[in-house]
């Protein structure tokens, strides 16, 4: 047994609603107020009675909801707030609380909780930007099948840290732009007592939300925008990001990621590879499932990647298709049925249909290859069936 | 057609980036049993020739491995239910820390029967046999070995229902 504090649960949705209401006092002050709420089934019929949150890995099958808030004020010309509460899984949490100082378009500086500058997929993680129903494996949190032993995604995203981040766009007349960011954050944690790899989960509550190694980590990232007309544009990226994740600053990890986005009038072709690279604690080598190697034995890798196209067959139709995939390398404990190379590749086609402006119905069908079996059913093919609603405000 | 896609993943996330070098390409030793740390005789392992580690580090020992973080020393004793958990259920304990979600599930537990011990609602010890089904409740074997650990050699110093 171990000793640790209450969480602090409601708390950042009673700050939302309180400054929401103060802020409507103020007349002088701009402020907007969006929303938005997705509704999914996630049906799986190839795992044991249907039902893939029975086995060992935990899948959240069944319905899920992801909503959201935020409320967005322009305090002056060159002040403003953001805040958003989000409810999901893990009930209400902050997933921003920041003010931007902007001095130009080129310099800003974002002080308090967001999600630092990382791929092009964090500006769409909101359930009402993407018209799938589920995020690319990469950027998966919790709703990948086999969730558990995979430990979720390379970045499971939204990734809200505390901290600080200087950016800025520099415009080249009505052809291109270039977007830049650098922050330093909390960055992720694991307080195990053997951390072998980012615990996600101990960013959300019952944990405090503060950093377990005073150590920051850092990060950038660098995008160019080239435009052809005011519909047809392509942007190319690169990322990284560098921290430590133990109390006591020995594990590090890196995350590197290229993204890709062309756009065409309405069809839109979008590519994003990561890599993360992750050091583990090797002092009781007897809970790994493959000995220790004198040499590269402290780390594993876990990459992943997406292609996914977004064409309109009529007006308010669209056709979706995507292929994403993880692979990992690497040692792996004794316990986890993954061995010292496992991968998973997912095809995925689906429709999305705009019942009205903001209100649209999604639907996909998927189909999972992992290079290990399931060792309750054997199964390597597993097969999803996803049908959600979104709506917007 | 996956065989493709598990090669453009490979290729793309680690050639691109790193050029391949030995920074991004871990390595490994021969299978290991789990309950010894010897090396398997069934390993398929391509990375032979050197002993598997033991905890103690005398490699080529493979006597069977009691986790040294259940050394009264180890830093990993709080209170009288520690040490019950590390001499009688070591294995159990460690298995489910090392495990994210059995870890999490464990801190919950702890959270919960805090608060149940602070409440003024009602009946503590319902409270704390609903916390421990909670517990039990997260899927596979890891937390439920651990509570029938506690419950035959600890159930008094760790109060289990």
């Amino acid at each position: 047994m171990k000793r640790r504090g209450s969480g602090a649960h409601g708390f950042a949705f009673f700050l939302f609603v309180a400054a929401f209401f103060v802020l409507r006092q103020a007349e002088a002050i701009e402020h907007n107020v969006a929303g938005s709420a997705q509704l999914d089934y996630h049906f799986v019929p190839t795992e044991r009675d249907a039902n893939a949150n029975a086995g060992t890995f935990s899948t959240f099958d069944g319905f899920t909801v992801e909503a959201a808030m935020k409320l967005s004020v322009d305090v002056s010309p060159h002040l403003s707030g953001n805040v958003k509460v989000c409810f999901g899984c893990h009930g209400f949490e902050a997933d921003m609380f920041y003010f931007d100082l902007r001095a130009v378009d080129e310099l800003n500086l974002r002080i308090g909780r967001f999600s630092p500058s990382f791929g092009s997929f964090n500006l769409r993680h909101d359930p009402a930007n993407h018209k799938f129903s589920d995020k690319p494996l990469p950027y998966d949190m919790g709703r990948m099948l086999r969730k558990n032993i995979w430990g979720n995604g390379v970045l499971p995203a939204p990734f809200p840290d505390n901290g600080a981040e200087i950016d800025g766009t520099h415009f080249f007349g009505d052809a291109a732009q270039m977007d830049y960011a650098a922050y330093a954050v909390m960055g992720f944690r694991n307080d195990q007592p053997n951390p072998t790899d980012l615990n996600f989960q101990e960013a959300h509550v019952p944990n405090y939300f503060v950093d377990n190694n005073a150590r920051p980590a850092v990060g950038a990232r660098l995008a160019l925008t080239l435009r052809a007309s005011a519909a047809t544009d392509a942007t190319v990226g690169v990322s990284g990001m560098f921290g430590t994740y133990d109390p006591n600053n020995d594990l590090t990890y890196a995350i590197a990621g290229a993204d890709l986005a062309v756009r065409v009038q309405r069809t839109n072709f979008r590519a994003e590879v990561l890599a993360r690279r992750t050091q583990f604690d090797t002092s009781n080598p007897a809970i790994f499932k493959y000995a220790l190697s004198p040499a590269d034995g402290d780390f594993f890798m876990k990459d992943g990647a997406y292609i996914e196209a977004e064409q309109p067959i009529v007006r308010d139709l669209d056709f979706l298709a995507r292929i994403d995939g993880m692979l990992r390398m690497g040692n792996v404990l004794a316990t986890t049925p993954l061995s010292d190379k496992s991968s998973v590749v997912r095809e995925s086609l689906g429709l999305a249909y705009a019942v009205e402006r903001n209100f649209r119905l999604k639907t996909s069908g998927e189909l999972w290859q992992f290079s290990d079996r399931d060792p309750e059913t054997g199964r390597r093919l597993e097969v999803g069936i996803h049908l959600g609603a979104v709506a917007t405000f | 057609m996956s065989k493709f896609i598990h090669l453009a993943l490979a290729l793309a996330a680690a050639g691109i980036f790193f050029g391949g070098c030995s920074a991004i390409s871990p390595k490994v030793g021969p299978e290991q049993d789990a309950s010894t740390g010897c090396a398997s005789s069934s390993s398929s392992s391509p990375y032979g020739g050197y002993p598997s580690s033991t905890a103690a580090g005398d490699a080529g020992a493979c006597a069977p491995v009691q986790d040294p973080r259940c050394a009264a020393d180890a830093g990993y004793e709080e209170g009288d239910c520690d040490r019950c958990e590390d001499t009688s259920c070591c294995a159990q304990r460690f298995t489910c820390y090392d495990d994210p979600a059995c870890f999490n599930a464990d801190e919950d537990l702890d959270t919960c029967v805090e608060d149940a011990k602070a409440s003024d609602a009602g009946d503590e010890d319902a409270a704390r046999a609903a916390c421990w089904s909670t517990f039990t409740d997260l899927p596979g074997p890891l937390a439920k070995n651990l509570r029938d650990c506690e419950a035959q050699h600890c159930k008094d110093v760790c109060e289990v229902p």
